[in-house]
């Protein structure tokens, strides 16, 4: 299983986000890169996502580093305002090992094999942002602000011939509030790709986990809440995974 | 005391986070152009970074530097040479993803694609011996039953793998039939997993294997 932070970012914050919109800042983004990947709050990968770069037509947080290189010892995957094969370049040459991108390969689907085709397939990540609209799961852009004309099942289908590595699906309903990432969408995504599968937005427990895991045969989770709304080191679900049996790692 | 490491800076890899992994296992990277590599001392280290795809790699070195030069020259100054990922791979015979694109053989396998179709396969994965006498290479305590990060679309599977005369390592991707991950052939030196990416236990990994070399 892989346990990864997600880092929902808005003007160099770490921000917490309810059904995907900012509401609060938590801590300096760098603060909490450094937290997330040593010690007991080590995950297995961190995910940050500028929540409002595409929105406003900005740099995502790593391009607006000046040229400064950031070292993450974990790998480091980062969203936000990816709308070309430059600023996918541009990304991973200031340390990004992963780009996610959402908003521009909604505009044009062909970007995501441009993207692979120069960096490598195992450097995209193509974000989904869905929720229920009349009973079927839609695709949302501008961080999960604007409904796209794409459903759910035909996007996912499509990732793996466009080039795609992995696959990070966020339902908004259930981001950040007491609620879990619903049953329904984790089958609907599992049976529409084969590609690496990862779930966010009402990752709650290491249990849920485990239940996704089995029914659902997906093994990453990303997730906010645990570490930075109950407090609870990430080392702490891996032993109570561990306990379960599952296959985790320990740092 | 530190070792100076020479880091090859090529386009197709991350060699800056490998840059930084190496001074944090307290060495000195010492970052090199494509074509300075034929100017190296005798004995010396180098790391051959890479993360993309293989054509990309091979096209970016040789626009500098003929392969066969670059292997020739690797063998007669015995360069000790580290590859991770790309790197690695390229140190192999060939490669599927680009059946055209000359590596530098000094691995004698080849790269063949995990799925089809193709998919990455992604994760941390722990490592087990394959050829070597459990706890016989000297680093193996920082290698058996530890895990690393992964992240390829091809790789070296081990019921292909011939070679028996150097210590050998696999991992177990979900889904596929097992993968060589780690290859010890005298001074030449190749990882599948990215080591600056496998938090604290690769970058002691990395400055190990480093020291060993240097001390080959």
């Amino acid at each position: 299983m892989r346990l990864i932070a997600r880092i929902d970012v808005r003007n160099g914050y770490h921000i917490k986000t309810i059904n995907c919109e900012g509401v609060e800042k938590i801590r300096p983004v760098e603060e909490s890169t450094d937290i997330f990947s040593q010690g007991d709050n080590e995950h297995d990968e961190i995910l940050l996502i500028d929540t409002v770069a595409s929105l406003y037509g900005f740099d995502n947080w790593l391009i607006r580093q000046s040229n400064k290189h950031v070292y993450c010892p974990i790998p480091l995957s980062i969203g936000g305002g990816v709308s070309s094969v430059d600023i996918a370049i541009s990304t991973l040459d200031r340390g990004a090992d992963k780009i996610v991108i959402n908003t521009a390969a909604v505009r044009s689907p062909q970007l995501l094999e441009k993207i692979a085709n120069v960096c490598g397939r195992q450097a995209v990540i193509l974000q989904i942002d869905t929720k229920k609209i009349n009973d079927y799961y839609k695709c949302f852009t501008h961080g999960a602000r604007e409904l796209s004309n794409f459903s759910l099942t035909d996007w996912l289908s499509q990732a793996q011939d466009r080039g795609v590595g992995e696959v990070h699906v966020t339902s908004i309903d259930s981001e950040g509030i007491d609620e879990p990432f619903p049953n329904d969408l984790a089958e609907l995504c599992r049976s529409n790709t084969q590609l690496p599968l990862i779930i966010s937005g009402g990752i709650r427990t290491s249990e849920e986990m485990r239940n996704y895991h089995h029914q659902f045969e997906i093994d990453a989770f990303s997730f906010s809440s645990i570490t930075n709304r109950f407090n609870i080191a990430v080392k702490e679900i891996r032993q109570q995974l561990l306990k379960f049996g599952e296959d985790v790692r320990c740092p | 005391m530190p070792i100076e490491v020479n880091l090859i800076k090529l386009r197709s890899s991350n060699w800056r986070s490998v840059q930084q992994s190496v001074i944090k296992g307290d060495n000195i990277p010492k970052i090199i152009e494509i074509h300075e590599v034929v100017k190296l001392q005798k004995n010396a280290i180098l790391i051959i970074p890479g993360v993309g795809n293989i054509s990309a790699l091979v096209d970016e070195l040789r626009d500098k530097i003929s392969i066969v030069q670059l292997r020739s020259y690797i063998e007669l100054q015995n360069i000790k040479v580290i590859g991770i990922c790309l790197g690695y791979q390229f140190l192999c015979s060939r490669s599927d993803e680009d059946k055209f694109a000359e590596c530098l053989n000094l691995f004698d396998c080849v790269v063949e694609s995990i799925f089809t179709p193709s998919k990455p396969s992604v994760g941390w994965g722990k490592l087990n011996v394959i050829n070597s006498k459990k706890n016989a290479n000297p680093l193996s305590n920082l290698l058996i039953d530890k895990t690393f990060y992964f992240t390829h679309s091809f790789g070296v599977k081990v019921s292909g793998f011939k070679l028996k005369a150097q210590d050998a390592f696999s991992y177990s991707p979900k889904g596929s039939e097992d993968l060589v991950a780690a290859i010890f052939n005298g001074n030449i030196i190749g990882f599948q997993f990215h080591l600056e990416k496998s938090g604290q236990h690769g970058i002691s990994l990395l400055s190990s294997t480093i020291n060993y070399l240097a001390g080959e």
